[in-house]
């Protein structure tokens, strides 16, 4: 709930933070809908010296949907600020409880953006191509940039190629395991033929988004996309990863086109030109299968955090009613496939 | 029960959704109305069916436990022998999803036992009933 306290702490904050703009006023303060992972708050503020600013204020919740820290986002998006990547400017991390009692970090607003729907028909309209060649150019350009280099690398462990897959594959078993409310036979099945039918080693590391899809970014009237959000599952590891994500079904009610932009082989094929990698089909069909069983796993623990009351926000308990059935077919049918070929 | 309750959630869906969220300002508020609404929805699917969906799920786990315990000794042999004939007694989903739950642990063990046997026709008859009952609790929502 907005409070004129929580107004008040951001007015103290800001004065803090920012002596150089002189006395500062809340003009609009409204939380933004999404993002469950953080509360996430519009601020428009007015400067003495500077006028008015947009800013994103990003709050730890109590509790939230991936179990993630602050500084990994932070860090991921200062590794694109300038960069072919588009993310908005991030300017402050703020660890102490004091100001807003919890965590926080401040980034600049991308003003006069929206954000796609994955419960949209054609969420892009006229500029569905236009924004799905951005989407897979600029997912090529995570890729390719130099991970080793980046803020993140610093923030995050640092993977072989060899074992980017067995990594991820035993995070998000862990996440299962500790948070299932049921068995989940479709899951254990899934983990259990991933790891008797490995992937090739990763061409490069990279750093990787963790949820690069339909809702996590902010595109302009003209088609244009503006920011790439929500990097708090941002690791590094195979770059597949990020593509096979982005081309899941889940994120578009049109499930020919992943996300409601392209068809997947053309997408691959903007993918592969802007990374200089190649898409290898046995990869691809192994990161394919980790996509769903990751968002499964998110699922489950959005579900048992609703179910424990420690997160009641709608978006947690649509996670685990409507996305987990989803991926659970998914697999299962996936799963069955690869049994009926061998 | 009249009106029917899936009626009733259907219809809050709507007035939620086509009238009340859109009357609210843009942001957080708005966009949680609209999803509890969707919520109300996915509620309603369920409501019909939730008790089918699970007896339907345990009798076809008890069958196919029953014929592989002919060929499953053991610990494991016992433990499908035990479930194999029984029925839902308690017939409220909490009920049928507790003893729901029991039986896909025991599936699990079992899928375990074809794989490492290399019993591809359990497997493939575990994967398909798999398949459809993941298909059987999948929630339909309208494009939005």
């Amino acid at each position: 709930m907005i409070t004129k306290e929580l107004e008040a702490r951001i007015v103290r904050y800001l004065a803090h933070r920012m002596p150089e703009a002189g006395r500062v006023s809340v003009i609009a303060l409204s939380r933004i809908h999404g993002g469950a992972s953080r509360e996430t708050f519009r601020v428009r503020i007015d400067q003495e010296r500077g006028g008015e600013r947009g800013l994103i204020f990003r709050r730890d919740p109590v509790s939230t949907l991936i179990e993630t820290e602050r500084e990994v986002e932070f860090a991921a998006y200062r590794s694109f600020m300038g960069s072919a990547v588009p993310v908005p400017g991030a300017l402050f991390l703020e660890r102490e409880l004091e100001w807003l009692e919890r965590p926080f970090f401040v980034m600049e607003e991308i003003e006069g953006c929206t954000a796609g729907s994955i419960l949209a028909a054609d969420p892009y309209g006229s500029h569905r191509r236009k924004i799905g060649e951005q989407f897979f150019t600029i997912l090529g350009a995570i890729a390719k940039r130099d991970a080793a280099t980046s803020d993140l690398a610093r923030h995050v462990p640092v993977v072989k190629p060899d074992d980017a897959w067995k990594v991820e594959l035993a995070k998000w078993e862990k996440v299962i395991d500790e948070d299932e409310l049921e068995p989940q036979p479709i899951l254990r099945a899934a983990i259990r033929w991933m790891r008797r039918n490995p992937p090739p080693a990763a061409q490069k590391i990279s750093v990787v988004h963790g949820d690069y899809r339909t809702g996590n970014f902010l595109f302009d009237g003209t088609g244009t996309i503006r920011a790439v959000l929500d990097w708090e599952m941002a690791h590094l590891g195979d770059p597949l990863e990020d593509l096979c994500w982005a081309l899941d079904p889940l994120w578009s009610t049109d499930r020919a086109h992943p996300g409601g932009m392209l068809a997947p082989e053309e997408a691959i094929k903007v993918w592969e030109k802007a990374s200089g990698l190649k898409a290898d089909r046995q990869a691809l069909a192994w990161w394919t299968m980790f996509a769903s069983f990751k968002g499964a796993a998110i699922w489950i623990s959005s579900a048992k955090e609703f179910q424990a009351a420690k997160n009641t926000d709608p978006v947690m308990a649509f996670s685990g009613l409507y996305c987990l059935p989803f991926h659970n077919k998914r697999l299962a049918d996936m799963l069955l496939e690869a049994r009926e070929a061998a | 029960m009249k009106p029917s309750p899936e009626l009733v959630l259907n219809q809050a869906f709507a007035k939620i959704a086509m009238e009340m969220a859109p009357a609210l300002p843009p942001g957080y508020g708005q966009g949680s109305a609209t999803t509890m609404a969707v919520l109300l929805l996915m509620v309603g699917q369920e409501f019909d069916r939730a008790a089918e969906v699970r007896v339907k799920e345990n009798r076809v786990m008890r069958a196919l436990f029953g014929d592989a315990a002919k060929n499953v000794s053991g610990a494991l042999g016992q433990k499908l022998s035990a479930v194999t004939g029984v029925r839902d007694e308690d017939l409220t989903v909490s009920g049928l999803d507790r003893v729901n739950g029991e039986l896909k642990g025991l599936l699990i063990e079992l899928q375990v036992h074809a794989e490492q046997k290399g019993d591809r026709a359990l497997e493939l008859r575990i994967l398909r009933f798999l398949s459809e009952a993941a298909a059987a609790r999948q929630v339909q929502l309208p494009a939005m």
